[in-house]
């Protein structure tokens, strides 16, 4: 199947799908389906460090957390206007990014990992004690972000427009990917001895890549804390962290579509079986089948999804 | 050209290179040879900046980079090959090439035109490619060349940053003599526009290409004459050549 068409049919569905569950009085669904789109943004964010750069953030919630709750504490405190609060959430995501990453980009490996997962869970605490700003409780949105001149609470018109922006970032991505920029990322991840051996400050390209990937997981959030209408430290949560982690695993790591894609499966096979009408009094236990879809995924197709319907191994 | 003057390295209790002083001229093929454990490696690292020097200072056409990051000695006309192979192996031949053009070209802090669409990075990695005898090569997957070839890509890789000098680690380690003699071929045709330090085993190699050898042994530099001269020097020959040019 060529790209082109890919792209074509997923972008039909996704455009097609509200009308759809509308003509069948299913509109639940829609707010189900943004919720996916929104975690489909952060994931793909997540991958392009954890595919792409090499980097196992395993704190990406941090990220996430800080754009949801900027945009809770701003409209808390009465500012509702997209036009500040979304770009201070990217703007905050990305500075924690840059300090979360200027330390732990001088480690690698499983200390890599542990110290991004270390920074992220401080963050989750910083919240928890928040107290100003709900500490433990969270914060309730009194309403969705305003500014478009649309009411966003319509769910029509939130998931078209969180539609146009995952488009848009996608499309972003492919673009960074391709370029010069995406090529040393890439290289990097490959070897990053003779990256630096050809000339590269592999340091400084890794930073930025981590911060472009934070800012966009702050853009996913401000739109998190807009879908629930709260926000709440479980955002930060190393969990949080982790169910990225497994979309991206799940969809494919360092694949185009992984992050979407694992965003879909991962969210769609939750909702599957957690309702009552697969399972019934057994839909409590739902993890247990989802682990197990997760653990075939991971043993039969170990470039995920994405990459098991790939012609071009890598 | 390149001026090392009393480049020491300790791990602890050892001393890997001990008080080094050597100089690399303009146009010059410097061997620099010495027993297994000799510290030839790891005063390449320090050259490349990979390891810093307990001691000593390197300069280069005249600028002090004994404090330099690797990737500005790079910048600076200071390239290494490795002892052993580091490629980028999941990349093609020509995206292997293209990247190490594309680090001296232009910023590659540049987030939205295709590379592909940068005719001039790819023809220079073909030429490049052409000038180690891989043009036929240059769709493959690197991991998937013979050994000789990744060998080639690994000079090669040196050489699409156009260095001034390039220090090339044992580049014939393992290789059958027919890939010797083409990597011999190869040097001896880069000679003219880049100088060569060139660690090797190979003696026939050493000799044919070398303008002057330095030899190494416990961490010291023991001698640094033109290649006829080494040959006759007694202490070079006991603690080093010795039978293998008695024969």
């Amino acid at each position: 199947m060529n790209k082109v068409l890919t792209t074509g049919i997923f972008l039909g569905i996704a455009i097609a799908f509200p009308l759809v569950m509308h003509a069948m009085d299913q509109a639940f669904y829609i707010s189900f389906a943004t919720r996916i789109l929104i975690y489909a943004m952060a994931a793909a964010s997540l991958n392009l460090v954890l595919g792409y750069g090499g980097m196992v953030s395993f704190g990406h919630a941090a990220f996430f957390g800080a754009g949801a709750y900027i945009v809770g504490i701003l409209a808390f405190e009465g500012i509702t206007s997209l036009w500040i609060s979304w770009p201070a959430a990217i703007a905050v995501a990305a500075l924690a990014a840059l300090v979360i990453g200027a330390i732990s980009l001088r480690t690698r490996g499983v200390y890599f990992i542990m110290i991004t997962l270390a920074f992220a869970q401080m963050m989750y605490y910083v919240f928890v004690s928040l107290k100003a700003y709900g500490g433990d409780d969270g914060l309730s949105l009194p309403s969705r972000s305003t500014g478009l001149g649309v009411s966003l609470s319509n769910d029509f018109a939130w998931y078209y427009l969180v539609l146009a922006l995952l488009i848009i970032i996608l499309y972003l991505l492919h673009r960074l990917l391709a370029s010069r920029f995406g090529r040393v990322i890439e290289a990097i991840r490959e070897n990053e001895t003779r990256a630096t051996a050809v000339g590269y400050p592999v340091y400084r390209y890794q930073l930025l890549c981590f911060v472009i990937s934070g800012a966009i997981a702050g853009l996913a959030g401000a739109l998190i804390a807009n879908q629930t209408g709260y926000v709440g430290p479980a955002l930060l949560h190393w969990v949080q962290s982790g169910t990225l982690m497994i979309m991206v695993i799940l969809g494919g790591v360092g694949r185009f579509w992984g992050g979407p894609v694992g965003a879909v499966v991962l969210l769609a096979l939750e909702e599957l079986f957690s309702g009552s009408s697969l399972l019934g009094p057994y839909s409590l236990h739902w993890q247990l089948p989802v682990g197990i879809i997760l653990l075939a995924v991971v043993m039969f197709a170990p470039q995920g999804i994405a990459g098991a319907f790939a012609k071009k191994p890598q | 050209m390149l001026s090392l003057k009393n480049l020491s390295k300790r791990f602890g209790g050892v001393v890997a290179v001990d008080s080094v002083s050597l100089d690399v001229a303009a146009g010059e093929v410097h061997a620099l040879i010495g027993p297994n454990g000799a510290g030839k490696t790891t005063l390449i690292h320090q050259i490349s900046g990979s390891l810093p020097c307990d001691e000593g200072q390197i300069t280069f056409q005249g600028v002090d980079l004994t404090k330099a990051k690797p990737h500005s000695r790079v910048r600076a006309g200071l390239a290494r090959s490795y002892q052993i192979t580091s490629i980028f192996r999941r990349f093609t031949v020509l995206d292997n090439l293209a990247l190490a053009v594309q680090a001296r070209s232009g910023t590659s802090f540049s987030f939205w035109k295709p590379v592909a669409r940068e005719k001039a990075l790819f023809d220079e990695a073909r030429s490049i490619a052409a000038q180690v005898g891989l043009s036929g090569k240059v769709d493959a997957t690197a991991a998937t060349l013979a050994h000789g070839e990744q060998r080639s890509l690994e000079v090669a890789l040196a050489l699409a940053t156009r260095p001034k000098l390039v220090l090339l680690d044992e580049p014939m380690a393992g290789m059958g003599p027919e890939e010797s003699n083409r990597m011999i071929g190869l040097i001896g045709r880069i000679r003219a526009q880049v100088a060569v330090l060139l660690v090797e085993h190979d003696m026939d190699a050493v000799f044919r290409l070398a303008d002057r050898i330095s030899v190494m042994v416990n961490g010291r530099l023991i001698a640094t004459d033109a290649p006829e001269r080494i040959r006759m020097n007694a202490e070079v020959r006991k603690a080093y050549l010795g039978d293998e040019l008695a024969a």
